[in-house]
């Protein structure tokens, strides 16, 4: 049941992903790493085989390996936002004091 | 008999001087502090009023009284206020910038003092300080303030090598090579300590003189409430960082 759950999840996230470049309000770079992530997702709910890999890492019960790998997952995009927002911070600074300093000129 | 020398530089020294004043709603101070900068010779177009985003009449009032007003479309924070002012003493020429609070706490009698001794002894970087020992005066903050100042401090001691008794010191004056520095490189919030500990660190010469500091005549201070601990921690990792990169911006042009 849990397999079909969270298989269910994997592929609304796929439709989602794909659907929001389709319409425009997300670029494809932006999306990629959502469809790449419920492609694995889905790959892992249609194959449970493949959990069996958790064992090589170490992880006695498959679902730890699941939580953690979503874990890892989450911590790393939350990562790649923050420095997206920097980037842009930094840009939207460097705007503002050129309007500021070219306004005078 | 030879004269005494004039303690007070000449004109043509305060006309390469960029004075920046950062201002978020300011529009009670400024027409106290304009024309106190007037005063002590400086003249219209080398006062750099950066409206960092106000609500309230700051641009007017400043354009009022004919001085250079820089109007940011967005609040950028202090760090982003005072850069601006760089970035344009840069692109004009100026041989010396001074950034100066626009609450009018600080007293623009000490310009003409602290530009002197920048001349005189070569610095990249002279802090208006409040805390020079033996030469304490005027308004010293409250003492848990001066407890976290005196931790910063010491923090930059250890990082960069230097003491600076007045770390947080918002009137400085700033030399030609380090106006083009602060101009590519300056921090965001709570700026002055971590700039700090990059200059120091990168090789700038940097020098405290007495100045006498006012309590603030209209607002509040920006660090209130919670913001102290966010503050101490922020600036103290910022100074361990800034100097850190200060080191390796030296290292990679020498």
């Amino acid at each position: 049941m849990l397999r079909i759950l969270f298989g269910a999840l994997m592929a609304v996230l796929f439709v989602f992903s794909l659907r929001s470049v389709l319409r425009g309000t997300l670029e494809l770079r932006d999306a990629f790493i959502w469809i790449l992530l419920s492609v694995g997702g889905l790959a892992l709910a249609l194959f449970p085989g493949l959990m069996h890999l958790a064992q090589l890492l170490g992880f006695r019960v498959e679902s730890n390996a699941l939580l953690s790998l979503g874990i890892v997952a989450l911590l790393y995009l939350n990562f790649l936002q923050a420095n997206l927002i920097a980037r842009l911070r930094r840009d939207q600074r460097s705007l503002a004091q050129s309007i500021a300093i070219g306004s005078k000129k | 008999m030879k004269s005494a020398p004039d303690p007070s530089p000449p004109a043509s020294d305060l006309r390469n001087l960029c004075v920046i004043v950062p201002c978020f709603n300011e529009q009670e101070s400024l027409p106290r502090l304009i024309p106190e900068l007037f005063e002590v010779g400086i003249n219209p177009v080398d006062i750099v009023v950066v409206d960092d985003g106000s609500r309230d009449r700051t641009a007017e009032v400043a354009r009022a009284q004919g001085v250079t007003v820089l109007k940011l479309p967005i609040n950028l924070g202090i760090g982003g206020a005072v850069q601006t002012g760089y970035k344009w003493a840069k692109e004009r020429g100026y041989a010396y910038a001074l950034q100066l609070d626009g609450d009018g706490q600080h007293d623009p009698k000490s310009i003409r003092p602290l530009l002197e001794q920048a001349m005189r002894d070569g610095n990249d970087i002279t802090i208006g300080s409040r805390f020079v020992p033996g030469q304490r005066e005027g308004f010293q903050s409250t003492r848990l303030r001066r407890l976290g100042i005196g931790w910063l401090s010491m923090v930059l001691r250890v990082a960069s090598g230097q003491r600076v008794y007045d770390i947080t010191s918002g009137m400085r004056l700033v030399g030609v090579r380090w106006i083009s520095r602060f101009a590519s490189h300056y921090p965001s919030d709570f700026p002055e300590p971590e700039s700090l500990g990059y200059a120091i660190a990168a090789g700038a010469r940097v020098a405290e003189h007495p100045v006498l500091m006012r309590m603030r005549a209209t607002g509040t201070s920006s660090i209130a409430g919670w913001k102290p601990v966010y503050y101490m921690i922020k600036v103290t990792i910022g100074i361990l960082l800034g100097s850190w990169q200060g080191r390796r911006a030296k290292g990679s042009t020498c």
